[in-house]
């Protein structure tokens, strides 16, 4: 069955259309909407970071300015003081580097550089009488001190393996002598641990470069943060670079959730939305796909309906209990109930014999137990039986169907009487070809044999096996297979071969004199297929033919002779110059003279029968002038008119040119004519008439004699007919002249037959086709 | 052959009774000169000698039939074309065919009306050149 591929599976709808962009967009806006936001908050970060990196850097240079304020108090105390006596000097030192809390050391240096008073942790052995020349760029600093006359700080250095430290360097000018350096070694953990205990707390990390020299760091600088802000802290002659980023805990506390829950809600939105899409489209597939298969159910079903009421095969349903359930026009047709009567009637009842109604349940009843199917769905012949009571014969094809465990059963009756009564026909045709005692054979157009009876296979000796298959060449004599040749083009042209004499040869090779018919065999369409032929073995018929020829031959010459001496003799006795007879003596002699002349005819008559049905009769056939024949009859039975005392009438009514031969249509004629004259009455008159029909010349010859009775009519054309013996003697005929008229006739393609009434008369008719020379003449 | 009148018939027949009949018919009536042989074999022998202008055979013969005969005597080069007129009660058409084929002039059907024989066979005679 045809499967149409439903619309929807090709198809792209308006959803496609609305759903994609969609969804691009709404991924195009989620990841534009968290960039934004995430730009927005790197702008916060760094906004804060901005802040956060001034209020980390300038406590630091004022932590610095103190601190040197500090020193120049010290120093001032030095100028106002002249040198500050060292118990002064110490006492003070000690107080600012505990207030302090940064330094390392406090010293005073005196101007060769030499560290003199120091007050370091009471622990810090290390840091008293540090050779400041002795760092790095120490002396350097020192020495710009000095020349500045300004407070000045040293680059950074290490104070010890782990810490890092630089000087603030006051000098110490008094008004006329230079005392030296007032030198705070300042530890650089100390001082940022005091500066960025409250401050940086967490949220920040730090580096402080001086000239690219790492002073302090807290906490690690990823190689890529981006999040950093650079200050740059200068007094006196120092330049530091601070560098303030965000921790990465800072950052997290900083970070906002918000752009990436946008993306997540844009991508779950679209996310939801294609499964939306897909369960909508599906759906609608599903749906789309429903409506087409309820369509095609549909189409399906009325197809099926249609079919069933118009197809040439009764279609009938009915349930696990036989009770009928559908019944279409057809088996109304078959079986005669309509459906209205059919319809909830047990089918058991209705359409199957009584006898076979068990057998028949059985198969159902079986099929419904075991599922045994054997029996179904496939063409069984049954009897059926029609309202009337009558059986037929069908073949049924039982469809079992199971919905919902609900059987149905289905089946298509076909009527087959009219195959039945084929098939029997056909056996009995076969049985009669088989019983023939001809020879009944079939070939193809290719002159293979297709069929051969036991009539063949007697009269040739070959059996069926042997030869079917073969070429029907095997029969015939190798110097007839051009006879073969043109048989097969004749049937081929579907031409009715007549039968006719030939000869066939036997399995053990000799010639077998038979007569044949041949038959085109024609296919269903009408065209020839192939040919049949029947043939008979004449061999005795040939035997017997010989023998009648021989027999006849014979008894003609044998009869002939004495009867030429006997009519010899009378007719030389009956003449005057041989001999003188008494009138008594002439009247006896021409008794004997008359019926020497009937016993003549008689033979010839006979031997004329015999030409015409063997048709061995010649017809020299040639343009005839029909009236003239007529008259010239009609003057030779002028002795016969006297003798009969019988008027001859000839009335030629049309020009009658025949194609015939004169001898034999002049036979015909005297034989009318004579009978009409034997039979007429004396002093009456025999009326001859030829006339022109439209295509045909007919001649009548009437006489009022005393009819043809009845009953002999029908035999008037046969062999010895007469109406009876009494007649027969006194009108001398030999009975055979009207059947060899009518054979003569008949050769000539025309036609003989008579009107008669007893006591009226008799009129003979025989018809000529016109002449083609004649019609065109008269035309 | 020139035409010339016909005078003697050399009639061949062993039916003494048809001789008898045919003698009187010819002879008597038709005033012809007859000579009558009861076979084949006495025609041979006889005609040499009798010098028939024609000869008149029956057909149906003991022993030499009339085509025989005829054969015979063609055979003698004086009647190798005198003409032969054949005489038979066997008159169906194959064998007037075959008589006129093995060089018969004409055939005269049994039984004959002896007032009209000599009649026919002037008649033939008369038309056999023409």
């Amino acid at each position: 069955m045809d499967v149409v591929k439903p619309r929807y599976y090709s198809r792209w709808n308006s959803l496609y259309w609305i759903g994609i962009p969609l969804v691009i967009f709404l991924l195009f806006g989620a990841f534009f909407l968290r960039y934004k936001l995430k730009e927005n908050e790197i702008f916060q970060v760094r906004s804060v970071l901005q802040s956060a990196s001034l209020v980390i850097s300038s406590p630091i240079k004022n932590a610095l300015e103190q601190y040197i304020e500090v020193m120049q108090r010290m120093s001032k105390r030095w100028v106002a003081e002249g040198g500050t006596p060292m118990k002064l000097w110490y006492a003070d030192a000690s107080n600012y580097f505990n207030d302090a809390k940064i330094f390392q050391s406090l010293e005073w240096v005196d101007n060769q550089m030499r560290s003199q008073w120091v007050v370091s942790a009471a622990n810090d052995k290390k840091a008293r009488g540090l050779n400041l020349t002795a760092l790095p760029s120490g002396y350097q600093t020192l020495e710009l001190a000095k020349k500045t006359r300004q407070p000045t700080i040293s680059k950074v250095f290490d104070l010890n393996k782990d810490t890092k430290g630089f000087l603030i360097i006051v000098p110490l000018f008094t008004e006329k002598n230079f005392d030296g350096y007032i030198v705070g070694v300042v530890n650089v953990d100390k001082l940022f641990h005091v500066l960025f205990r409250d401050y940086t707390g967490n949220n920040y990390d730090i580096a402080v470069y001086q000239n690219n020299n790492l002073v302090f760091v807290k906490g690690v600088l990823s190689p890529n943060n981006v999040f950093i802000s650079e200050k740059m802290i200068q007094f006196y002659n120092m330049k530091w670079n601070v560098f303030v980023w965000p921790t990465i805990q800072a950052l997290k506390k900083q970070r906002s959730l918000l752009p990436d829950l946008i993306l997540a809600s844009g991508m779950t939105a679209t996310i939801l939305i294609l499964i939306i899409f897909y369960f909508y489209n599906q759906s609608r597939v599903n749906f789309l796909k429903m409506a087409e298969t309820k369509r095609y159910a549909e189409q399906t079903a009325e197809r099926l309906h249609r079919i069933m009421m118009t197809m040439n095969e009764g279609f009938i349903s009915f349930d696990r209990n036989g009770t009928l359930t559908d019944w279409n026009p057809y088996a109304e047709k078959i079986l005669g109930w309509t459906k209205a009567e059919a319809l909830g009637k047990n089918v058991y009842d209705l359409v199957i014999p009584a006898r076979n109604r068990n057998r028949n349940r059985i198969i159902l009843d079986n099929y419904i137990k075991t599922g045994d199917a054997k029996l179904l769905n496939r063409e069984l012949e049954f009897k059926a039986v029609k309202r009337d009571g009558r059986e037929f014969p069908v073949e049924v094809v039982m469809i079992p169907l199971k919905f919902d465990n609900v059987y149905s059963f289905h089946a298509l009756i076909r009527d087959i009487s009219a195959r039945k009564k084929a098939e029997l026909d056909q056996a009995r045709l076969t049985a009669i070809i088989e019983a023939s005692e001809d020879a009944i054979i079939s070939a193809d157009l290719n002159g293979k044999i297709m069929t051969w009876n036991r009539g063949a296979e007697k009269l040739y000796a070959y059996k069926a096996e042997e030869v079917i298959g073969q070429s029907v060449s095997v029969i015939y004599p190798d110097d007839q297979k051009e006879e073969l040749d043109k048989i097969i083009k004749r049937v081929i042209s579907g031409e009715y071969v007549q039968n006719f004499d030939s000869a066939r040869k036997h399995k053990d090779g000799h010639l077998i004199p038979v007569s044949v018919v041949i038959s085109p065999i024609r296919g269903v369409s009408g065209k020839v297929i192939g040919g049949s032929s029947i043939t008979r073995d004449i061999t005795e018929l040939k035997k017997i033919d010989r023998m009648k020829n021989e027999f006849i031959s014979i008894v003609s010459h044998e009869l002939r002779t004495p009867l030429t001496s006997v009519r010899g003799s009378l007719g030389l006795l009956a003449n005057d110059k041989i001999c003188h007879l008494s009138d008594q003596a002439k009247q006896l002699l021409e008794i004997a003279n008359n019926n020497c002349e009937r016993l003549i005819r008689l033979i010839n008559d006979i031997l004329d029968i015999q030409k015409i049905e063997e048709g061995k009769m010649v017809f020299k056939m040639k343009l005839l002038d029909l009236n003239q024949l007529i008259l010239e009859t009609v003057e030779e039975a002028r002795g016969l008119d006297a003798k009969y005392n019988v008027k001859l009438e000839f009335t030629a009514e049309a020009d009658c040119l025949v194609m015939g031969d004169y001898d034999r249509l002049k036979q015909v004629m005297t034989n009318l004519l004579s009978n009409a004259i034997r039979y007429s009455p004396k002093h009456d008159v025999v009326k001859i008439k030829t006339e022109l029909l439209s295509d045909k010349i007919r001649v009548s010859v009437l006489d009022r004699g005393p009819g043809i009775p009845s009953d002999f009519q029908s035999k008037i054309f046969g062999k010895f007919a007469q109406a009876d013996s009494s007649t027969t003697r006194v009108k001398s005929g030999t009975g055979l002249g009207l059947n060899i008229c009518k054979g003569i006739v008949e050769k000539h393609q025309g036609s003989i037959f008579f009107t008669s009434t007893p006591g009226v008369g008799t009129t003979f008719y025989f018809e000529l086709p016109l002449s083609s020379v004649n019609h065109g003449e008269l035309i | 052959m020139s035409k010339s009148d016909l005078e003697k018939i050399m009639y061949i027949e062993d039916e003494p009774d048809i001789t008898a009949i045919a003698k009187i018919a010819l002879e008597d009536m038709g005033g012809f000169t007859l000579n009558c042989c009861s076979s084949g074999y006495e025609a041979v022998r006889q005609a040499p000698g009798f010098k028939p202008d024609l000869f008149l055979i029956d057909v149906m013969m003991p022993e030499m039939d009339g085509i025989s005969t005829l054969k015979e005597l063609r055979k003698i080069p004086e009647f190798s074309s005198t003409p032969i007129i054949f005489m038979t009660a066997k008159a169906q058409t194959t064998e007037i065919k075959e008589y006129i084929e093995v060089g018969a002039l004409s055939v005269i059907t049994k039984p004959f009306d002896p007032m009209k024989l000599a009649e026919t066979i002037q008649t033939i005679w008369d038309s056999r050149n023409g």
